[in-house]
């Protein structure tokens, strides 16, 4: 098998353990709209890698982490819906994104692969900061598994229960900024949230407890992953949109079982 | 008297430029079951909510002695419905409780059969019992309820406050709660406390229906739970 091929497999597994599990909590929390937010400032922070000379992977999760951070104080601030604050941030995101990247990258700059994803030019590197963000993401997880979960299902037990929100929202955005920056190169920034959000959608259907649901959408995110890029090889389409069609296909498959209360 | 579980000291708290709290303070000691009532909006929930630490106060101080193990209820408790968890994962989480001790507590609040049944199937009735198994895991010496009885049918909520008086007596376990029920109150409380904003009047049951504040907020009530309450007092000294 040729190298290329082997560094997009590696690099599937790796983005399928991060957005399989971190998805799940995107799903319970309600942030499908607010993940989409986020990888369409993606661009911008491609531009900043680049500028800076600090690489695109730092500039992404900087770039990440400061939205993440703006869209919640003005959430704060009440006098908006929550739908149309993301909305202004991920339409602004983008455009901004799509100008500076004008200016700062070269002429002959591949938006396509960026929008769309380009799993099969991940070099070496790329796989090393992968898998390092996927052996973070799970620590994290799973350190903090029981504050999260709780967290999640109901605020103000877990409040009581001297769980403190904001930290665990802030480490949140993080995570959700590290899975931006990963997935980027496999899916493209306009459908970084379907890997983030199908896998866990079709788990949902038959799981029933939170940790299987994990380790159904981490399956599911392998499996549609693999299948779409050798789709996507055999028949000569682009990566991005092949993988989110087989997601699609599985998710109205997984309509038709009978389904776990 | 012993050393007070929880202690409230002049507690006001501010939102949008009204007064939620003013001025409020209270003791909780062990064994006390103290029962708060008050109209709608008059700061119930938040007063429980400065008491466990989860809205900050602007000003005053509230002090939990060492030995303090809390149990808590919310009001309107509602599970988010997108997480599979079954009741018996979501009594264990975040808590220490073994299997046996589990079992013990299901057994005690009668959720036995609810154990493997998803969260977000419960009835009402059924998520109160369930939430206060969870909090009874703590092995708590206080116990913070919040309107437990919200939505139950009467049947239900007879049952549940049934079940809390005998909580409150077997497990030697303060109780502070938020109430609706007149009679209720009347009927276990130690100590009554009214609020609207303020500490409107304290005492035990008995004395604080003659208080002329307390007349005034219950007005309408007050009539037809002084004939019940009068008539089950007579009835228990005949015997």
């Amino acid at each position: 098998m040729e190298d290329f091929i082997l560094r997009a497999l590696a690099a599937s597994l790796g983005v399928s353990v991060i957005a399989g599990s971190l998805g799940c909590f995107v799903i319970w929390k309600r942030l499908s709209y607010f993940s989409d937010s986020i990888s369409h400032s993606a661009l911008l922070g491609v531009a900043l890698g680049l500028v800076t000379g600090l690489g695109i992977n730092f500039g992404l999760v900087i770039v990440g982490a400061l939205f993440a951070t703006l869209i919640v104080v003005l959430q704060q601030k009440g006098f908006w819906s929550n739908d149309a604050i993301l909305g202004i941030f991920s339409h602004v995101a983008l455009s901004v994104g799509i100008v500076v990247l004008g200016f700062v990258g070269d002429r002959n700059i591949d938006y396509f692969a960026y929008l769309f994803g380009d799993i099969l030019s991940i070099n070496s590197q790329d796989i090393f900061w992968i898998f390092s963000v996927m052996v973070a993401v799970v620590v994290i997880l799973v350190m903090n598994w029981k504050s999260l979960l709780l967290l999640t299902l109901n605020e103000e037990l877990a409040r009581a229960e001297g769980i403190n929100k904001v930290t665990y929202e802030l480490l949140f955005m993080f995570l959700i900024a590290l899975a931006v920056s990963v997935s980027v190169q496999i899916v493209g920034v306009l459908l970084i949230t379907s890997l983030l959000i199908i896998p866990p959608a079709i788990a949902r259907v038959y799981s029933g407890s939170p940790l299987s649901m994990i380790f159904s959408s981490v399956v599911v995110s392998v499996i549609s992953v693999l299948l779409g890029l050798f789709s996507s090889i055999q028949f000569d389409i682009a990566t991005g949109p092949a993988i989110v069609i087989t997601l699609g296909i599985f998710f109205f498959i997984a309509q038709l079982i009978p389904n776990k209360s | 008297m012993s050393d007070a579980l929880i202690t409230a000291d002049n507690i006001s708290l501010h939102h949008n430029g009204k007064n939620i709290l003013d001025d409020v303070s209270l003791k909780l000691h062990p064994g006390e079951f103290i029962t708060l009532i008050g109209p709608n909006g008059a700061g119930k929930s938040s007063l429980i909510k400065v008491l466990l630490g989860i809205i900050k106060q602007d000003s005053g101080q509230v002090n939990h002695s060492n030995n303090v193990r809390l149990g808590y209820t919310p009001q309107s408790f509602t599970a988010n419905p997108f997480i599979p968890i079954s009741v018996v994962d979501f009594l264990t989480l975040n808590q220490k409780a073994d299997k046996d001790f589990t079992d013990q507590i299901s057994e005690l609040t009668g959720i036995k059969d609810l154990l493997n049944s998803p969260l977000k199937n419960l009835s009402g009735g059924e998520l109160q019992k369930v939430l206060l198994a969870r909090a009874l895991l703590n092995k708590p010496n206080v116990l913070i309820l919040d309107e437990p009885a919200q939505n139950l049918d009467v049947d239900g909520q007879m049952q549940l406050y049934k079940l809390i008086q005998e909580i409150h007596q077997k497990q030697k376990c303060a109780v502070l709660m938020v109430s609706h029920d007149l009679h209720r109150v009347m009927k276990e409380s130690t100590q009554v406390l009214c609020l609207y904003h303020h500490i409107c009047c304290e005492g035990p049951p008995g004395s604080i229906l003659k208080d002329e504040q307390f007349s005034n907020l219950f007005a309408d009530q007050i009539h037809e739970l002084m004939a019940t309450y009068e008539h089950h007092h007579n009835h228990h000294h005949e015997h």
